[in-house]
């Protein structure tokens, strides 16, 4: 697919969170309000108002303090574990770009793409969020508007390093030798072939990633794999029946039992 | 020539089952246009998808309760002991001339019996974390989802079976649904070591 791509530098991210702050301000999503929790982290989690975090995480690197700054935000995959689970035709798309975009006007708030994210991301909300109506599942749509306009994403737009950059993701081979270069490793996402690329520095779970991942196994067995077998399963089941009436015929008792009465 | 009729299924076993059988063709209906994008359609049958859901949940907690109701209305049919096997219940519905040593119940049925139970146990409780699914967390919730799906295609190929054993496969035993009786020839081809007498 000749699709996008946001590429997430670790290396030069500051954690200044300006992505944070663009993404509302391009959506119009309302404010969290700030409460002091141990940490610079904020706001608390993904939400409906809240389409991109930056994670901080402290570690211990050569005897000296390491900040990771990850960022938690919709992976826009290309096998898409919550368009696997969505059952409402529509409701979450994937256009040209690659971009994944829940379409809140269709959505019906049953929740399964919520369970269905390998990355934890869409976020239900009880309220009448945004003015979309109650009960709907939110999360970044890569901006797809803009996009459309021959625009980047506002996170991309915004970044005052070059931690976030938007490009073709037939670039990546090129961008993933550069970065070997450097000593960063290339997340995408492996089969998940994800639209939105981070490069780090340590393993992924220090910058909470998923190690390896992949569509939720239950939802995999759900959607996949349960649909077609349920049906051949229960067409066999009608043939079988039908066949048994056919060829074996109905057990009638009544003019059965003159001959076959050796009980 | 009136044949002699013999009571198997009480007002209250053929009024429960009536209604655990309406409440599974909404359920599934209902259910099915929740399920899939392909079968989305089928939410236009009852106004909507919120209708659908609305519904599907009250129908959910009625097939809970009548679960439980008909498993306890034949629990000592389905628990008694019996001189058939499923050996002998295959080789009866292969084989017309062949009658399984059935009590009141033969093997086959009683293992539908506790499959039913069992099912729509899962179904229900399953049912009820899709209705909260917030409450489990993520990795259990998950697992939910697919438990539903798969205690569903379990229950309905049962179905599939029960339906024509009980109508078109056995002449005779539809009336046990609708009367509650069936002729002294019935339950001696059928159930040759039920005690009619006892019920």
């Amino acid at each position: 697919m000749a699709g996008k791509m946001i590429l997430i530098d670790t290396s030069k991210c500051t954690g200044c969170r300006a992505c944070q702050v663009a993404c509302k301000q391009w959506n119009s999503l309302s404010a969290v309000p700030t409460r002091n929790r141990g940490t610079f982290e904020n706001p608390p989690d993904l939400g409906y108002n809240t389409y991109t975090k930056i994670l901080f995480n402290e570690v211990e690197k050569d005897g000296e303090l390491a900040w990771y700054f990850g960022q938690h935000r919709c992976m826009h995959c290309e096998d898409a574990g919550c368009m696997k689970a969505c059952p409402v035709p529509g409701a979450i798309t994937r256009d040209a770009n690659g971009a994944v975009v829940i379409n809140q006007e269709l959505c019906t708030g049953c929740k399964y793409c919520v369970f269905g994210c390998p990355f934890n991301v869409p976020r239900y909300d009880t309220k009448n969020a945004e003015g979309y109506g109650a009960d709907k599942a939110f999360k970044c749509t890569m901006c797809f508007d803009r996009l459309e306009m021959g625009q980047q994403p506002a996170c991309t737009k915004t970044c005052p390093t070059g931690a976030l950059f938007f490009t073709e993701k037939a670039r990546l081979p090129e961008i993933a030798a550069a970065a070997a270069e450097r000593g960063l490793t290339v997340y995408d996402g492996g089969s998940l072939k994800t639209g939105v690329v981070f490069l780090l520095e340590d393993k992924p779970e220090e910058y909470g990633l998923p190690a390896k991942p992949a569509i939720p196994t239950p939802t995999f067995l759900w959607r996949t794999v349960m649909k077609p077998l349920g049906i051949a399963a229960v067409v066999a089941a009608i043939f079988g029946v039908i066949a048994h009436y056919s060829f074996i015929g109905p057990k009638d008792i009544s003019e059965g039992d003159g001959e076959g009465g050796e009980h | 020539m009136a044949e002699k009729l013999v009571k198997r299924a009480s007002p209250v076993q053929r009024l429960s089952h009536w209604i655990h059988m309406v409440a599974f063709i909404i359920l599934a209906l209902t259910g099915l246009g929740l399920y899939a994008r392909s079968f989305f359609g089928l939410t236009g049958l009852f106004g909507g998808v919120d209708v659908s859901r609305t519904i599907h949940h009250f129908t959910g907690i009625v097939f809970f309760v009548t679960t439980f109701i008909i498993f306890f209305q034949w629990a000592h049919a389905i628990t008694a002991k019996g001189e058939d096997n499923m050996i002998d219940v295959a080789r009866s519905y292969l084989d017309h001339n062949f009658h399984a040593p059935a009590g009141k119940l033969n093997f086959g049925q009683k293992l539908f019996g506790m499959f039913a139970f069992v099912v729509g146990l899962v179904m229900s409780l399953t049912g009820f974390a899709m209705w909260f699914p917030f409450v489990l967390g993520r990795g259990l919730q998950q697992w939910m989802y697919f438990l539903h799906n798969l205690c569903f295609i379990g229950f309905f190929l049962f179905i599939i079976v029960h339906l024509y054993l009980g109508t078109f496969g056995n002449p005779g035993s539809w009336r046990i649904m609708t009367v509650g009786t069936v002729t002294e020839g019935w339950a001696k081809a059928h159930h040759p070591k039920w005690d009619t007498e006892d019920g």
